[in-house]
Parts: structure tokens; sequence; C-alpha cells
């Protein structure tokens, strides 16, 4: 019963912990401009539309099989 | 149409700046934990191979009490999952971490102690197992004196993570920091609560079981599953130059597991003596998986749509997206085998091991290889030395990886409905698993000499024998259009 009691808070623990983050996400604005997130990963020095990785000695092909767009 | 735009060159060579300075201060902690991943990740193969041909072949080695089955095969599944899923999770989440907060690390001889301490846990375990200390709990089969080797190593793994969230740059936070910043805390909070109530004050046998499948099930969905999933989110768009599909998917995604994946795990005890509505919270919280599943597969498909051609030149991705789709597939799977009536018929067979590879290495390990393949070259600014030893690598553990998923399935639910017939005699039923069982192994041999390709290929960038002519291509981004 001990187990079960404590297994139970631990997880309602884990679930109150992650409203708790949901909630400071959203004051923060952590979900205005979800296209401004998507895009924080490309730097200027590797921007958006450059590939980074190839087999070694290797090239990738000059063009994908469609042109790069923006499906959002 | 969004075509790459042409950047302020001072801008450009400030970001080249800080991203090589941060891939360098990672540079020795990364080789650490990921040089001691290899070296487990081969260990737990040779335990593996010896444990499936003993199921074939029982008197194998049998005179050795070190190598026995009870004791071989908790040593691979403790050797893969701690020595090798969870070291190289470790180095994957810091450096991803590291890019995304735009933060180099400032305790690399923190982490160095952290690679020691969780090097010399692994080891008193495994030899604890194999000495015949196993504590006989699945997962958790490490004698309990190399519990504080691991906890000390993770708290200072945490404490490196915390580190970087707190001086990352101001902005938003990517989906993929949120996942690993909930598994650098989910993690310790599982495994202390495991050991507390197994190991160090164990509880009534009872009670063990739902505390043990409530441990067992929850790290791989709150542990390698967050570090997999972010390393997809990272890597995918990275690499093909194009961001996700849908950040809005991601964010339902990540969300609908933090809320509600801790729900599951007793679901491993159904038909056991325990209380309908535990097994049935978690019977319906696997059910509800399905949401972040579906989000994140659709939201991966969509993403690699147009740019399915990178899987020919693009070693990282051949691997990601391929643990990607494992992911989709497993999961949906787990909520299926969740359901009281295919629990009923698969439980205790075959098909329950192919379920837990599919995860555990389809998803986790192929998503660990993509990302490793990504990531040494850049903190060690070298070359992979051969193009041919990760093809080799490649189509050596997909195939052998599939192949082992479909024979133990097919054989699995086999079995599953001729242990329902109380016609058959028992004997006849294990029998007849033996050609999958077969199967089983020389699908092992097969991933075994895609594991031998992957160290060789390690070891070699590590000694500095790269390729000599050329630009490292993998160092060089290259417009997509």
């Amino acid at each position: 019963m001990f187990a079960t009691a404590l297994v139970f808070l631990t997880l309602v623990g884990i679930t109150i912990a992650a409203v708790l983050a949901f909630a400071w996400a959203a004051r923060s604005g952590q979900f205005r401009d979800l296209n401004a997130s998507a895009r924080v990963i490309f730097d200027p020095d590797e921007p958006e539309g450059e590939t980074t990785d190839a087999f070694p000695g290797e090239h990738p092909p000059a063009s994908s099989e469609k042109p790069f767009t923006d499906h959002r | 149409m969004n075509l790459p735009q042409q950047a302020d060159p001072a801008a450009v060579a400030r970001s080249r700046a800080q991203r090589v300075e941060i891939d360098l201060s990672l540079r020795g902690p990364t080789v650490h934990w990921l040089s001691s991943a290899v070296f487990w990740l081969l260990a737990g193969t040779v335990f593996a191979l010896v444990s499936s041909h003993k199921m074939t072949n029982p008197e194998f080695v049998a005179n050795y009490p070190w190598l026995t089955f009870g004791r071989v095969r908790p040593a691979h599944l403790n050797a893969v999952v701690y020595g090798w899923l969870s070291a190289g999770s470790i180095a994957v989440a810091l450096w991803i971490l590291a890019r995304l907060c735009r933060a180099p690390l400032r305790h690399a001889w923190s982490l160095h102690v952290a690679a020691v301490l969780w090097n010399v846990g692994n080891l008193l375990g495994i030899l604890g197992i194999l000495s015949g200390r196993s504590t006989s709990i699945e997962w958790l089969e490490y004698p309990g004196d190399t519990t504080p080797w691991l906890i000390a190593a993770f708290a200072l793994v945490m404490w490196n993570g915390v580190d970087m969230l707190r001086r990352r740059a101001p902005g938003h936070l990517y989906v993929s920091q949120w996942y690993l910043f909930a598994a650098l805390f989910w993690f310790p909070m599982l495994y202390l609560t495991a050991q507390v109530l197994l190991i160090w004050k164990p509880v009534t046998a009872i009670a063990q079981g739902p505390v043990n499948w409530w441990f067992g099930h929850n790290v791989l969905g709150l542990w390698f599953t967050p570090v997999g999933l972010a390393s997809a989110y990272y890597l995918i768009p990275k690499v093909i130059g194009r961001p996700i599909h849908s950040y809005y998917l991601s964010a339902i995604g990540f969300w609908s597991l933090a809320f509600f994946y801790a729900w599951n795990g007793m679901h491993h005890l159904i038909g056991g003596p325990y209380p309908a509505w535990l097994i049935s919270a978690s019977v319906a919280a696997s059910v509800m998986m399905v949401v972040p599943v579906v989000t994140v597969g659709i939201n991966h498909h969509r993403t690699m749509v147009g740019h399915f051609s990178a899987l020919r030149w693009s070693p990282t991705l051949r691997f990601v997206v391929f643990g990607a789709m494992s992911y989709t597939l497993v999961s949906l799977q787990g909520s299926l085998t969740a359901l009281r009536g295919v629990n009923r018929v698969v439980h205790f067979t075959h098909y329950t091991i192919a379920h837990s590879h599919l995860g555990m290495y389809s998803f986790a390990t192929m998503m660990l290889f993509g990302s490793i393949y990504y990531i040494v070259p850049r903190v060690l600014e070298r070359e992979w030395p051969s193009a041919f030893l990760i093809r080799l690598h490649f189509w050596s553990v997909a195939i052998g990886i599939l192949s082992y998923v479909a024979a133990l399935t097919v054989g699995g639910i086999e079995q599953g409905f001729n242990l329902q017939n109380a016609d058959m005699p028992f004997l006849d039923i294990v029998r007849r698993t033996i050609p999958y069982l077969y199967l089983r192994t020389w699908a092992g041999i097969l991933i075994a000499i895609g594991h031998v390709a992957f160290a060789i290929s390690f070891i070699r960038v590590l000694r500095g024998r790269t390729r000599p002519e050329g630009e490292p291509t993998l160092l060089a981004a290259h417009p997509s259009t």
C-alpha cells in the first residue's frame, strides 16, 4: 500500500510539475509566434535553406526533389 | 517560396565563432561519454549473442556459472540500457542543449568526473550480475551498492544542464529544449523512486510489481523517448535546412506526453493480483499516447515531404528517419498491446521481446547512431573516415533489427495463440518457437556486424585517420535549392 501510494504521489507530482511548467510557458510568451520558435535552430552561418550533412567525401546534390518551400 | 538570404558577413563570422566555441567546449566530455557508450554497446552485443545462442543451444558455455542465461541476459539488458543508451543520450542531450541555449559548457571537468562515476557504476553492476548478485528486478538488476555511483554521476549531468538553461540566450525555448530539460528531471525522479522502494527499503513483494513496471515503462517514455524526439526535432530540420512542418503540433506532442505518460506502466500487470482501477488507469493512459505519437509522426513526415532524396546523401538522416518511423510504429503497437484482449494473447511470449527491441533499438538506438554521426565531426572538427563503413553499419543494423522484430513478432503471436490452446502440450509450443529463435540469432549477428563497423569508424575518427583530401563535407553547409 505504501508503494502504491508513493508511486501514485510521484506520478501526480510529475503531472503537477508539467502543469506548472505549462503555466510558466504560457505566461512567459513561449506560445506566441510559434513560427519564430520553429526557426530558432538556424543561425546566420547555418541558415534556413542550407543542408548540413553528407557522407564523408561526398556532396549533396545541388537541388532537392522540390524547391525549398514554406509549407506552413 | 523562401530562398536562403545573403546574411551580413560579420554576423555569419560571429555565429560561426560562437558555434565552434560551443562545440569545442563539449569536445572532451562528448568524446569521454561516447567512447564509454561504444564500449558498452560492444559488451552488450556480446552478451546478447551469447544469450540468444543459448535459446537454441542451452548447453553452450553452460559450465560457467558467470555465463548462465539468467545472468547473461540481464547483463545484456543493463549494459545497453545504462552503459550504451543512457551514456550516449547524456552526450547527445548536453550537446543539443548547449547548441540551442547558445551556451558553451563551463564545467567540462564535472562531466569527466560524471563519466568516470557512471562507468564505475556500470562496471560494478555488470560484474555484480555476472557473479550472481542480481536483484532479479527487471531493468534494475544492478546490485544496490552500484546505485550511488550512477546517481552521483547523473546529479553532475543535471547540474550542467540546469547551468545551460540559466545561461541560455533570450527568446523562445525550442521543442527539443523542452524535451531535454524535462528528461533530465524525469529520469532521476523515476530512478530514485524505484531504488528507494525496490532496493533500499523494499516494499512487500506484491507491491513491487507496480513499482517495477511503472519504472520499466516510464524509463523508456520519459527518458529515452524525450532524448530521441529532441534529436529528431533538432536534426531533421538542421540536416535538410527547413523548419519543422508545424511547431504547434510539436507543442501538442510534448505537453500531452508530459501530462499523461507517467500514468503508464501498470498495464504490464494485466491479469495480476492488483486493483482493476490501477491497471485500467494505465491502459487508458497508454491509449491516450496515440495523441502525442500521431502529432509527432505527422510532423516529422510533413517536414520530410519533398526532401526524401536527402536520405541518399545524409547518414544522420538515414538513422534518424528510421528511428522516427520506428517511434510511430512501436508507440501505436504499444497502445494496441495495452488493450486487455491483445495482452491476454501476446503477454509472456516472444512478441514482447520484439516490441521492446522495436522501441529500444529501432527507435532509441537508431536515433542515437544518427545523432552521433552528426555530432562527432563537429566536436572533433574531423571527418568520418569512411562512407563505406557508415553504409555497412546502416544496412546491417537496419536489416538485422527488422528481421529480428519480424521473426519474434510472428513467432510470438503464434506462441500466444498456442498457449491459449489447452490441448497443446507446453513442450510442443516451445519447440515450435525454435525456428524463430534461430532467426533471432542470425539477425543478432547481422546487427553485431553493423556495431563492429560503427566501432571501427568511431575509433578511426578518434585517432584522426580521416580522409586527407577535400573539404570535410559534414562541416560545410550547402544550399538545398
